[in-house]
């Protein structure tokens, strides 16, 4: 069916820029977007902007009450917790610790999962097959799991917790990007490319990078949801960062001792927690839908 | 269909052998003493190591050890904890049924809660109810699974005081143990408060199962409402629409039993999902189950009894997903004409 338009004229914007059109349509993942941003600023900025350092304990001032209580103080707007550390200043790095953690963890899985899944990829017949094997184990164990199993051996720790989540991520990047290389390869552009002589980084280079990394976009942004979330969840069961580090989940778990009676102490990390997760799931969504509605178009 | 099920036989046996060989390799991981992890006695002194490591073949290559491992595994010879010297055999086995019953009723919780509504939510007739339970779904994905349920404990079991806020039955009652599922239990037990027992059990039952069923529930939701669309704009249903039917039946004849196919597949797929939540579950709620026996063990650095339920936790995972994936290719016999070794 033709559609008839009066005013349509060509759109030659690049790609990138119809899909940051599209996706500037919905006005929940636009929102969600600048609080991503927010939240990826503070987990640059967080430790140089806290008013006070997240270890540095004051005797007078233990569970001071967040500054909108009758009883709380304006020198610091989030209260205190049971040992008088300033909750502000914690959160703050705090979104350093499980935010930009998740965010670096997702990155270098990223890397390492763009070269062996590209490798996996391009290789052929038994080698392919027993990679195939091997994956289809790891992607079965849930990625949480793994992570607590790789902690379990190497020792508690945030150290340990990242490269525990790092390497629970990478059989996912592997499997998904091992996918999008074998099904492109058999693609008539890639068959065209590869008879004009490009060899295969000419290949990988200009024909498949350029087609998967939106694709890669999106599943890293969902991925970063899911990092954040396995390092709070270590830090919390008390396997991952230990218990003086401003890390969200740990923090969580820190006052939950003094859950009656400062239930503040508990509920700021968690909503801050909450929305780091929920921003980079709504903008993860967002971007999905956009690009769906672009190849319709 | 023979075909299909033996590949996934052959697969079973693979992933049999990759996990006792990751289980295995364990003992020269774990920082101590590769004698004492296996056999789960600390500090053994010189007269008994030869002794001991006669029984474990530690002087011989390691196949053979590695044969006399998964020997050892199928006699429920698992080694002692560190901590206690009792049978890590004995100990998985008697806190595993509190992780399955658990995991259970959060699976059948979010079946019941979540198919209707992503029903419910495909239609086209009310866009708001789909986009109201569309920002239920991102928003319960979202959430930390700890966080939510300190919130419930807050509300529901310090502010209302409706519910218990840990452990799996009020110390007064004394069920004797048989099977390990509570219920069960309790309903063959010949005591004479049986109702007030069950209705305990219920009350600590609520919380935990909300809380490990929000996260399925949310998927659910998700998977049941996309297959659900995709279902009632297929020519067949049209169709069918044509021919006459009520909503009322196109539903049960066509959309149903298409449209739930995938919600079984996705099960299968986050079965293991589940069973990590139900970890973390546990820790928060105290339940007496595999997993907070597990984030113990891992605190105690107790190495034989990590080794132990890292076993069960991943055996029950991977069963559980081949047995999800026959059930999907029993129902659904387009699905067969692919299934290349894949999980």
């Amino acid at each position: 069916m033709v559609k008839f338009r009066f005013f349509s004229s060509p759109n030659n914007s690049s790609p990138f820029k119809q899909l940051w059109r599209l996706f500037q349509k919905n006005h929940f993942a636009l929102v969600a977007s600048w609080v991503f941003a927010f939240m990826i600023l503070m987990a640059i900025l967080g430790p140089l902007l806290a008013p006070y350092s997240p270890y540095m304990q004051q005797a007078d001032m233990l569970l001071v009450p967040p500054s909108w209580d009758m009883s709380g103080h304006i020198q610091s707007p989030f209260g205190t917790d049971a040992l008088g550390r300033d909750i502000l200043s914690r959160i703050l790095v705090g979104i350093s610790y499980s935010f930009g953690l998740g965010i670096l963890a997702v990155i270098v899985a990223l890397t390492f999962g763009l070269l062996i899944g590209t490798l996996a990829g391009f290789s052929k017949g038994i080698r392919a097959s027993f990679l195939n094997h091997i994956l289809d184990i790891a992607l079965t164990m849930p990625s949480l799991l793994i992570a607590v199993v790789i902690v379990a051996i190497l020792g508690p720790g945030i150290a340990n917790a990242f490269w525990a989540v790092v390497l629970a991520m990478l059989p996912q990047f592997i499997h998904h990007i091992r996918t999008d290389v074998a099904d492109m390869l058999n693609k008539d552009f890639v068959i065209a490319y590869r008879l004009d002589g490009a060899n295969s980084w000419q290949v990988f280079r200009f024909a498949l990078l350029p087609n998967m990394i939106e694709n890669i976009v999106i599943f890293s942004t969902m991925a970063i949801s899911s990092a954040v979330l396995d390092i709070a969840v270590l830090g919390f069961i008390g396997i991952g960062s230990q218990s003086p580090e401003p890390e969200l989940g740990t923090m969580i778990a820190d006052s939950l001792g003094v859950f009656y009676l400062s239930p503040w102490a508990v509920m700021l990390p968690g909503i801050t927690l909450f929305l780091c997760i929920l921003s980079t799931n709504i903008v993860g969504d967002g971007l999905r839908h956009a690009l769906k509605e672009r190849r319709l178009q | 269909m023979l075909n299909y099920f033996y590949r996934k036989l052959s697969l079973l046996f693979f992933i049999t052998f990759g996990v006792t060989v990751f289980v295995f390799s364990l003992n020269y991981l774990f920082p101590t003493d590769v004698l004492s992890n296996m056999s789960g006695i600390t500090n053994i002194n010189e007269i008994d190591y030869d002794v001991i490591a006669q029984k474990y073949n530690l002087n011989d290559s390691v196949f053979t050890q590695y044969f006399g491992f998964v020997g050892r595994l199928l006699d429920g010879d698992w080694g002692v904890s560190f901590i206690n010297g009792t049978s890590i055999f004995n100990q998985v086995f008697r806190v595993l049924p509190a992780t399955i019953e658990l995991a259970i009723y959060a699976l059948l919780y979010s079946f019941i809660i979540a198919i209707p509504l992503g029903i419910l939510a495909s239609s086209d007739k009310h866009p708001w109810l789909d986009k109201s339970i569309l920002a239920l779904s991102i928003i319960g994905f979202s959430m930390p699974i700890f966080w939510l349920a300190l919130l419930l404990i807050l509300i529901f079991s310090i502010g209302l005081g409706w519910f218990p806020t840990s452990g799996r039955l009020s110390l007064i009652y004394n069920i004797p143990s048989s099977s390990g599922f509570l219920f069960l239990d309790i309903l063959r037990s010949n005591i004479d408060y049986k109702s007030e027992a069950l209705a305990d059990a219920f009350k600590h039952l609520v919380l935990p199962t909300f809380v490990l069923a929000a996260y399925p529930t949310t998927v659910l939701i998700r998977t049941t409402r996309q297959s659900m669309k995709d279902v009632m704009n297929t020519s067949y249903v049209k169709a069918a629409k044509i021919k006459g039917l009520t909503s009322g039946q196109l539903l049960r004849r066509h959309g149903l039993r298409n449209g739930l196919l995938p919600v079984i597949q996705m099960l299968g797929i986050h079965f293991g999902t589940v069973i990590t939540l139900a970890i973390v579950t546990e820790v928060i709620f105290a339940w007496p189950g595999i997993g907070s026996w597990l984030v113990d063990a891992i605190h105690q650095r107790d190495y034989p009894a990590i080794q132990g339920g890292l076993l069960v936790i991943s055996g029950m995972v991977f069963v559980a997903t081949i047995l999800f994936d026959l059930l999907y290719m029993i129902f659904d016999p387009l699905a067969r004409r692919h299934g290349h070794g894949k999980i």
